[in-house]
Order: C-alpha cells, then sequence, then structure tokens
C-alpha cells in the first residue's frame, strides 16, 4: 500500500512539475528579455541558445511531417518558410537524402539504413494537412519570440486549413511576444484580407507592418508584398487616394508598367469622383 | 543454465520491489492521457505528434530504467560485496555475467513492453485504427536496441565506474541515433581504421522504425528484421565476450 | 582420498597499483586435514582474507598452487562442497533470507522442497525464524551476520570457510555460533576460520596457524599450544609471543 501511495505521488507530483516548469520558465525569460538581460547575463544567453535550438528543431518537425517523414535536401533557392507556404509538388517522388548515393557502393550497413530510414519524398494529402500544426504550437511554447514560427503557422491555419479565426488568435498571441514582427502583422493583414475579407482590419494591420519594415534586413520582395496588399485593400474599401499612395510607393520600390497603369485608373477615378463632387 | 536463470528471476525481483518503475508507468500513463485529450486550435484529428511524443516517452522511459540498472548489477554486486558469497558457489564467472545480463534484459524488456502495450493502448483509441504489422516491427525492433544497449552498458561497467558507465552508455547511445546514419560518408571512406571505427560502433539506429509507425510508411522487408535480430545478437555477443575476459581477469 | 581436504603449495600473492606493489601473501605453504576445526590468525593486514580469497579463486595467486579435495581450487566445481561466509556479510536489499537461500540452493542443485525444509531448519538454527521472510533492507548487522552463516550451510558443506564468523554479534550468538561449530565438528564437517577473537579460538580449534605480513609464522595444535609447561598458557599470550618475536627480528 505504501509503496502504491509513494508511486502515485511521486508520478503526480513529476506530472505536476513538468507541466508548470516550462510555463514558469517562459514568464521568467520573457521578463528577462523584456529588461534586457539578454546582453549581460551570461547564463541567460546560454539558455536562450539553448532555447532557440529546442524551438528549431520542433519547427523543422514541421517540415519533416510536411514531406511525409523523409528528410530531404532544401534547394537554394527556397527556404523552409516557402517550403511550408508554397507550392512544391517537384519535391515530390524524389529519394530522400538518404536514399541518395549509388546502389552498388552501399555494403551491408548501407543497405539496412537505407530500408529502414529511407523513403520518397510525398507531401502531405490536404486532409492530413492539420498534422504539422502542433508543432508550430509547440515552436512557440518553447520559444515564444520565433517569428517565423508564428507566422507559418497563421498561414497554415489560416489559408490552408480554413481556420482564420484559430490563425488570428496564434498570431495575435505571437504579437504580445514579438510587438516589433512587421512579417506576423502581415500574416494577420493577409488572412483579413484573404479569408476573412475584412479589408479595414487588414489594411490596418498591413500598414503597422509597413511602418514596422525600416530594418535594412527587409527585403524588397517583402515589401513589395505588403504594399500591394496595402494598396488593393484601400483600393477595395473605395478610398482610392491612400489606394494611389501605396501604388505609387511600389512603383518607387519596383518599377512595373501595370502598377503605372494601375495608378492611372485610380487618379482618373478620384478625378472623376471629384468631379461627381464638385456637381 | 539454471544458475543463469536463476540469477536472472532474482534480479527481476528488484525492479517490482522498487519504486521507480512505477513511478515511470504512472507518469507515461498521465502524459499519455495529457496528449490524448490535446487539442491544437481546436483540431482534435492529429495523430502523428502524439504517437510521435508517445513513442518518444516509451523509449526515453525505457532506457531510463534499463540503463542505470544494467550499469549497476556488476558495480553494485562488488562494491557491497555479495559478490563474495555469488562466487563461492559452484558457479563461473562467466555464468554469473551472463545471470546478470538476463536479468538486466529481462527487465528492461518488460518495462518497455508495459509501456509500449501503454502507447498502443492511447494510439489506436486516438486514431481508430490498428496497424498491427507496423506495432509489432517497431517493438521487435525496440527489444533488439533494449539487448544491444544492455550488453553494452554491461560491458562498459566492467571497466568503468557507474557514473562514467551511464554517461558513456548515454552518450553512445544518442550519438548514434542522431548521427549514426551520416557516419557512412565521413568514417567508411578511411581505409582500414575508420572502416574498423565504423562496424566496431553499435548502430542503434537501425532500431529506430518508429518514424515509419508515425508516419504509415509500409513496413520494412522480413529480411531487414531478420537482419536487426541478427546484428542484435551478435553485437550483444560480442559485448558479453569482452565483459568476461574483463571480468575474468579482475581481482576481487 | 587424501587426508588433506585444503592444500596450499608455496602461495605468493602481490598486489600491484599503478605506483606501489605489495606482497599480500609470500610462500604460504598450508595443509587443513578432514575433520579438523583449523583457526587461522593473524593481526591486521597479515593476509588472512587475502588466503581466503585465494582459496575460493575470488584473486589469483602470483605463484603456487591450492588444492582442494584433491582437485585445482579454480574448478567451480569443487565449490560444489565448500560453504563460505564472508567477512562483510552483505545480501540484496530487494530479497528476504528465504529467497536468497533458495537460489543458493539452485546453485547446488537441491530440488525446491528439500531446498524449503533446510532453510526454515537453517533459520530456526541461527534464530531467525521470524524474519525468514523480510525484505533484507532493514536488517541490522546482527540478523546480516546470521543470514550470512545460514547460506554458508544450505549445501551440507564438507569444508566450510569462515572469515571473523562472531564479528557484531553478541555474546549469546557468539556462543550459538561455537555450539553450531562443535555441532558440525561432530558430524565431519572441516572447519577453517579466521577471527580476532582469540578466546573463542581456544575454546574450539583443534590446530591454529599464524600468519603475519604474508608469511605463516608457525601451525600448532591446541593441545600443544595450552600444554605448555612453566606458565598458565593461553592462546592471546602464545599469539602475542609469536608476533613479537616476528616484529623484534
Amino acid at each position: 500500500m505504501k509503496r502504491i501511495i509513494g508511486s502515485v505521488s511521486a508520478a503526480v507530483f513529476v506530472f505536476a512539475v513538468l507541466m508548470l516548469a516550462l510555463k514558469i520558465d517562459v514568464f521568467f525569460y520573457l521578463e528577462n528579455a523584456r529588461s534586457y538581460a539578454r546582453q549581460s547575463d551570461v547564463l541567460y544567453n546560454i539558455f536562450g541558445q539553448l532555447r532557440n535550438d529546442i524551438a528549431a528543431i520542433l519547427y523543422l518537425k514541421s517540415d519533416e511531417y510536411f514531406h511525409g517523414g523523409t528528410e530531404h535536401p532544401h534547394g537554394e533557392e527556397h527556404t523552409i518558410a516557402d517550403e511550408l507556404s508554397g507550392e512544391h509538388k517537384h519535391h515530390e517522388d524524389v529519394p530522400s537524402q538518404r536514399q541518395r548515393g549509388k546502389e552498388e557502393d552501399a555494403d551491408i550497413f548501407l543497405r539496412l539504413d537505407r530500408a529502414i530510414h529511407a523513403h520518397r519524398v510525398q507531401h502531405l494529402a490536404p486532409d492530413q494537412s492539420a498534422e504539422i500544426v502542433p508543432w508550430f504550437s509547440l515552436a512557440v511554447l518553447v520559444d515564444p519570440e520565433y517569428v517565423q514560427a508564428y507566422v507559418v503557422g497563421g498561414y497554415w491555419l489560416g489559408m490552408r486549413l480554413n481556420r482564420p479565426d484559430e490563425a488570428l488568435l496564434f498570431l495575435k498571441k505571437g504579437l504580445k511576444s514579438n510587438p516589433q514582427a512587421w512579417q506576423i502583422y502581415s500574416q494577420i493583414g493577409d488572412i483579413y484580407f484573404l479569408a476573412k475579407k475584412d479589408y479595414r482590419k487588414a489594411a490596418a494591420y498591413l500598414e503597422r507592418a509597413y511602418l514596422a519594415m525600416d530594418a535594412p534586413d527587409v527585403n524588397k520582395i517583402d515589401k513589395k508584398h505588403v504594399l500591394i496588399f496595402l494598396a488593393t485593400a484601400w483600393e477595395r474599401l473605395e478610398d482610392y487616394r491612400k489606394s494611389v499612395y501605396y501604388y505609387e510607393k511600389l512603383e518607387a520600390l519596383v518599377p512595373d508598367p501595370d502598377v503605372a497603369k494601375k495608378i492611372a485608373g485610380l487618379n482618373a477615378q478620384i478625378k472623376g469622383i471629384s468631379v461627381y463632387g464638385q456637381e | 543454465m539454471k544458475a543463469v536463470f536463476l540469477i536472472a528471476a532474482n534480479l527481476m525481483r528488484e525492479i517490482f520491489r522498487k519504486k521507480d518503475f512505477y513511478v515511470l508507468l504512472l507518469l507515461l500513463l498521465l502524459l499519455l492521457v495529457y496528449l490524448l485529450n490535446a487539442a491544437f486550435f481546436g483540431i482534435r484529428d492529429v495523430f502523428r505528434y502524439m504517437k510521435e511524443i508517445g513513442l518518444g516517452l516509451v523509449f526515453l522511459f525505457s532506457l531510463l530504467i534499463s540503463v542505470p540498472f544494467a550499469a549497476k548489477v556488476m558495480i553494485d554486486e562488488a562494491a557491497s560485496k555479495t559478490i563474495y558469497a555469488l562466487l563461492a558457489k559452484p558457479l563461473s564467472r562467466f555464468q554469473v555475467i551472463i545471470g546478470k545480463f538476463l536479468g538486466s534484459l529481462f527487465v528492461a524488456w518488460c518495462s518497455f513492453s508495459f509501456f509500449f502495450f501503454l502507447f498502443v493502448l492511447a494510439s489506436v483509441y486516438k486514431q481508430g485504427v490498428f496497424t498491427g504489422i507496423l506495432y509489432f516491427q517497431v517493438y521487435v525492433a525496440g527489444l533488439c536496441l533494449l539487448l544491444v544497449l544492455t550488453a553494452m552498458t554491461l560491458c562498459l561497467s566492467v571497466y568503468c565506474t557507474f557514473s562514467t558507465t551511464i554517461t558513456l552508455a548515454y552518450m553512445i547511445y544518442f550519438l548514434m541515433s542522431w548521427f549514426g546514419g551520416g557516419l557512412h560518408e565521413s568514417l567508411y571512406k578511411i581505409p582500414l581504421l575508420g572502416q574498423a571505427v565504423y562496424y566496431a560502433l553499435p548502430h542503434f539506429e537501425f532500431f529506430d522504425l518508429r518514424h515509419r509507425l508515425i508516419h504509415l510508411w509500409e513496413p520494412v522487408p522480413a529480411w531487414v528484421m531478420l537482419a536487426l535480430v541478427a546484428y542484435a545478437c551478435l553485437y550483444s555477443g560480442a559485448m558479453l565476450l569482452c565483459a568476461r575476459y574483463g571480468f575474468n581477469k579482475r581481482w576481487l | 582420498m587424501s587426508n588433506e581436504v585444503l592444500i596450499l603449495k608455496e602461495v605468493s600473492v602481490t598486489y600491484r597499483g599503478k605506483a606501489y606493489s605489495k606482497d599480500a601473501l609470500r610462500n604460504l605453504s598450508l595443509s587443513v586435514n578432514r575433520g579438523e576445526v583449523f583457526g587461522f590468525l593473524g593481526p591486521n593486514g597479515a593476509g588472512k582474507t587475502t588466503t581466503i580469497k585465494s582459496i575460493l579463486n575470488l584473486l589469483y595467486p602470483t605463484q603456487g598452487s591450492i588444492f582442494v579435495f584433491d582437485s585445482p581450487s579454480f574448478h567451480p566445481r569443487v565449490r560444489q562442497r565448500i560453504g563460505y561466509m564472508p567477512e562483510i556479510a552483505q545480501y540484496y536489499w530487494y530479497l528476504t533470507p528465504r529467497e536468497l537461500m533458495m537460489m543458493y540452493a539452485g546453485f547446488f542443485g537441491i530440488k525446491k522442497n528439500d531446498a524449503l525444509r533446510k532453510i526454515d531448519g537453517l533459520c530456526a538454527l541461527v534464530g531467525l525464524e521470524k524474519e525468514a521472510g523480510v525484505l533484507m533492507k532493514n536488517f541490522s548487522k546482527g540478523m546480516m551476520q546470521k543470514v550470512s552463516l545460514a547460506q554458508a550451510l544450505i549445501n551440507d558443506p564438507e569444508l566450510l570457510i569462515l572469515d571473523e564468523p562472531t564479528s557484531g554479534l553478541d555474546p549469546v550468538a557468539r556462543m550459538k555460533v561455537r555450539d553450531i561449530i562443535k555441532d558440525l565438528k561432530a558430524k565431519g564437517t572441516t572447519v577453517f576460520f579466521s577471527s580476532h577473537e582469540l578466546s573463542e579460538v581456544e575454546l574450539i580449534s583443534d590446530r591454529i596457524g599464524i600468519l603475519n605480513a604474508g608469511r605463516m609464522v608457525t601451525v600448532a595444535d591446541m593441545k600443544d599450544i595450552l600444554s605448555q609447561k612453566g606458565h598458565r598458557q593461553s592462546l592471546e599470550r602464545y599469539f602475542l609471543d609469536i608476533i613479537t618475536k616476528e616484529e623484534n627480528q
């Protein structure tokens, strides 16, 4: 009897500690982040980096799951985020990393390894896509400052799994820990635009994304993406002046005859409205 | 032979009279129940993460029991001087090694079987599908893994202290599981020495069939399972011979 | 079949470490006759336990040979007829005395029912009837000593080797052990034991051997020692005389 009570107590205690430990740890981690402890505290830096590494491993799981459980090499032309965000049918049905190499060079150990671990790469079927979602949640649980996990997770929830409300909740939670993350604002804006068709809210978030995009590491493609959606959102809201404003910024960034035509068209509409307004 | 089984059977009494096994079993049960009920963003019909985490816990808890147990059987015997009364009986030292090995192995297998059974129940309940052959293959591979790990740990314990044995055993296991697959490219190209090291290292990555169960790949062919069992038996045999050599030379 | 149950011929044991080498036994020769009680004496560090370990093949003589029942001591089958009580009585905390002795009985090929009867008898003999089914994790030193003696007798040994058999026992228990040794002698069992309790050795031994610094200094009959003229001789006085002489040389 004593052994049973002792065992049950010990198991429940360890379980409770496990459940609480990460939450308490994350709380203090964010508190330290806000007080800029990372710059001076060695231990904080070490464990912070460990946290980042574990979160990265969990995030990479989503990529592994997306490719049916195989490791496969990513081309230089795109990142894992691109993999998870786009259609990459050309990767399907190719040998996985472990399958590569000549069969005649393989000794018995290598043949065994390939027979066990190698598998053709296969993307998850649409009805199985939800399988990758838990890993985003776990990655941000460990590292609440993992912006990419929020963004890609939000994309999958909002665009692929048709759960925009859950996506927005997830992304807004990410904003609490990362208030300057333009990527999260941008993704929220995309979801409001594409999934919810709420152009006013989309515009609000996309503007905040654009304002946060001052950093030099922000590339033109990302800015272009935000500007296109912003301009289109205002266009749909029939606020053509604001739409033109952002189209002009887009034209300045990446000159495009189609954009120039669009600006001209919108300006004409503005004048037309003005004429009608005067009348 | 009877003496060997007597030693093994009495050793098994230890694991069931200690709390560790029951604590881990209950902890696994609690964690599996938690995983079963977890819903991410309101999505309930996701199974793979639960299988991955569940299986990971099964293997982790089995390691937590089997490695320290195998590490301490010979060391404790010598440190507490119980070895004197044991070797004063009509037993050879090799019989003692085999008996301790079998006892440790049965402890590892029993623990693993209990944990795996719990996992299968949880997994089948969640998914509603029982892919029998895959479960069976993962289970057999797990038994083979524990066979090699127990033998290796016992061999190390004959030559090293308890803490060194545990550290080395875990290090070798985790390093080979994570990086063993890439060793062929690096080590194999170094003639003789590299190849010798490559073949001498215990390839624990061979026994990791979990991803096949998680992602519902097709089962491995029969020759692979036979090769795994053969490899496990041969490697364990080699480890036990090493242990015998070291133990025979030891002054007690 | 010779009358000598245990023969050590020119046995030397050298412990070698990284920076030292110690001769624990130096050309030790000794024989023990069938049915006698042989007391093996010596100061601390003389090599008594080393001698016993060599006989049981727990360590290997650097030189010399050891025969038990006319067979080399390293054969496991030789130990079929030996009972051994170690100096430090430690057994498995997760077993009861009954389970421990059942396991040991199994090693000797004793059948289950016979073993159970024997175990009950032995537990009664050493005073462990109530504790036979209790886990040994909470046993005191004295109780462990009793378990140790009982397990040494499980196979009705022809040669019983006892290393400090009365260490840690109260006077009543010590008397019990002496009585057990006397009974065994009456049955024809050869007893080879080491002890620091010279008064007890004096009471039960037929012959004694005194070891000092790895060398056998003397082997003598107990009757001869005690009947030396001109003294009210005791084993203790004899022992001290011998050792003092050795140290002065």
